[in-house]
């Protein structure tokens, strides 16, 4: 039918593209996936973050307090920004040691 | 303004534009080495770094019309259309957990579509047609809205016609330079002059944001005169009201969720040369959102300027030709403009590679090389900027803008099928099946029911009526639907196909 689909259940190891990479060393890796870079659960925890602080409205459409003349519902979101790279570095950090 | 072309203006912005395009096409033959096929064409090779992924995520998902209807909104109704930060906020932590796996699986098996991935992982070819079709009718409106924002630009420096054919003539050229060099250079031509788009963007925006509050006293008057602006006409708040709390939080959701579901978006983390670049790239993009936020306070200070315009969409081009000297409104003018033929360019690549793997491939020729791929995808990105500029042509502007509000729900209903494969097959490919085309006959419904005019439906949860994005209820009903369904199928004992992959492809 298409090439995408290899008869077995094992990954297509020649691709369209021609690239043959795990060809070879991929059987001692294909049971025990490598630890680095594996989200664990309290990775998603902090992700999950950023859609708790700015998903509930009620907690920041507000005017005061303002923060430099901006009103509160634009600068706490403003801030968020800064929040959510930080946190997302965080866990880059974690997962690249 | 309209009929009255300001020669300093116009000037510069031609010379902006031809030198922009120009280095854009000497340098995209960079790096290519001479191959060709589909990966060289419709993913510059999958090797983009960091910094140009970075330009390259940045120039498609924040686009001309991004920058031209996000203030146009905030001005219209105030806070409520400043929903756009908190989507362009949470989107980069779900980016971060999900397009590292998509990524990694598609290096090994040399997947180039999100729909490539779908075939793989549930063996079901109908489902990916699906996924694959949703994408290429979400983007084609999408192609064709950039072409709006340059009209409104161009209208603002007084390019206008008595007929439909002389207000077009500058967007018909805009397209055939975008059909050209996505034709001839691929994905690298919008990746090099991504960076020059970018770099403009930023320079207007500060020196918009930093120019304008001055001509109202600051921003604390900015905010005061906003507020009383919105009173008298007695639409909008610059604070968010009690009654738009669920239609905000489900659209920054809705829109969050569906912006990599989009082809081109998928088409440009693919593109990147490992998971790593995607997962610094999730922690450097949010300085898009800054710039963002900045566009989006625009509405805010023309609402405070007490700006009288015939379309909330003439905002920005009117503040900017308040704010900056002639020269300088070329220069801006002309950002715009490249703002938005580089995401129309990544889209049509996009929608070619759709049209090239999951359906020529699928239905047409399934032993084509990738060389031959690659020329299918060429000669496809032509037809889909032929449509787009059909699309532009034969319909007023404000059915792009309505087709492109559904596509935006539409492509939302691929993700039960792309995101929850990344982990695990819970579903059942018929079941995936059921869940798209009834939450897709779903959106449809509810949305003609709101005559397009809105994206949120009115619904009632323990008697209280509640705005819900339409994206996000059509969600929750595709969800239900595949997990009853995975149960009736599982219980019925019908077979899954194989699944083309394994749990190590997906840990880079």
């Amino acid at each position: 039918m298409n090439l995408l689909i290899p008869t077995s259940g094992k990954p297509a190891s020649v691709t369209h593209n021609g690239r043959a990479r795990r060809a070879s060393t991929a059987g001692a890796e294909r049971n025990e996936p490598r630890p680095a870079n594996r989200l664990r659960p309290w990775h998603y925890c902090v992700l999950a973050m950023p859609f708790l602080g700015l998903l509930w409205p009620p907690f920041y459409a507000r005017w005061t307090p303002e923060i430099f003349g901006i009103p509160f519902f634009y600068a706490y979101q403003f801030l968020w920004i800064l929040l959510s790279a930080g946190l997302t570095a965080a866990v880059y950090r974690s997962i690249s040691k | 303004m309209t009929g009255h072309i300001d020669t300093v203006t116009a000037t510069v912005f031609i010379i902006v534009l031809l030198i922009t395009a120009a280095s854009g096409l000497l340098v995209s033959r960079w790096q290519s080495r001479g191959r060709s096929g589909l990966d060289e064409w419709g993913l510059g090779g999958r090797q983009f770094g960091t910094l140009v992924t970075w330009f390259l995520v940045g120039g498609d998902f924040y686009t001309a019309y991004t920058i031209i209807a996000v203030p146009a909104l905030v001005f219209a109704v105030g806070a409520a259309g400043f929903f756009a930060l908190p989507y362009t906020i949470i989107v980069y932590p779900f980016v971060f957990a999900t397009m590292p796996r998509l990524w990694a699986v598609s290096r090994v098996h040399g997947l180039v579509t999100p729909a490539d991935f779908v075939r793989l992982r549930y063996g079901s070819h109908w489902l990916a047609s699906a996924v694959a079709l949703t994408g290429i009718v979400a983007l084609m409106p999408y192609v064709a809205l950039q072409f709006t924002g340059i009209e409104v630009v161009l209208s603002q420096m007084g390019i206008t016609g008595d007929t439909a054919v002389m207000r077009m003539a500058p967007v018909i050229v805009a397209f055939i330079g975008v059909a050209g060099f996505t034709f001839v250079a691929g994905l690298r031509a919008p990746a090099l002059i991504a960076f020059a788009k970018d770099i403009m963007i930023y320079i207007v925006v500060i020196v918009a944001v930093l120019a304008l509050p001055r001509h109202f006293g600051g921003y604390r008057n900015v905010f005061a005169l906003a507020a009383k602006h919105f009173a008298e006409q007695r639409a909008g708040s610059v604070i968010l009201q009690p009654s738009g709390f669920s239609a905000y939080a489900t659209l920054a959701l809705g829109s969050a969720l569906a912006a990599f579901m989009y082809p081109h978006t998928v088409t440009s983390v693919l593109a990147s040369s490992s998971a790593k670049v995607i997962r610094k790239n999730a922690v450097l993009l949010p300085a898009y959102t800054l710039l963002l936020g900045l566009v989006a306070l625009l509405g805010i200070v023309g609402a405070a300027a007490g700006l009288h315009l015939q379309s909330s969409k003439d905002v920005i081009p009117a503040l900017f030709t308040i704010a900056f000297p002639r020269w300088f409104l070329g220069f801006a003018f002309a950002a715009i403009t490249v703002a938005a033929l580089v995401p129309a360019a990544i889209m049509s690549i996009a929608a070619a590679n759709l049209f090239t793997r999951n359906l020529y491939l699928e239905y047409l020729k399934s032993d084509a090389s990738s060389r031959s791929q690659g020329i299918v995808a060429k000669n496809a990105s032509i037809g889909v900027n032929i449509c787009a500029l059909v699309l532009v042509l034969m319909l007023p502007m404000q059915y792009a803008i309505n087709l492109q509000l559904l596509g935006g729900v539409l492509v939302l209903q691929t993700l039960p099928a792309i995101v929850f494969g990344l982990w695990k097959r819970l579903f059942h490919h018929q079941a995936l099946l059921a869940g798209w085309g009834i939450s897709l006959a779903l959106a449809v419904v509810l949305l003609m029911r709101l005559r397009l005019q809105s994206s949120a439906y009115p619904i009632e949860i323990g008697g209280h009526v509640i705005a819900v994005y339409v994206g996000i209820i059509a969600l929750v009903a595709n969800l239900v639907i595949a997990t009853i369904g995975t149960l009736i199928m599982d219980a019925l004992q019908v077979t899954r196909a194989v699944d083309g992959t394994s749990a190590t492809d997906y840990v880079d």
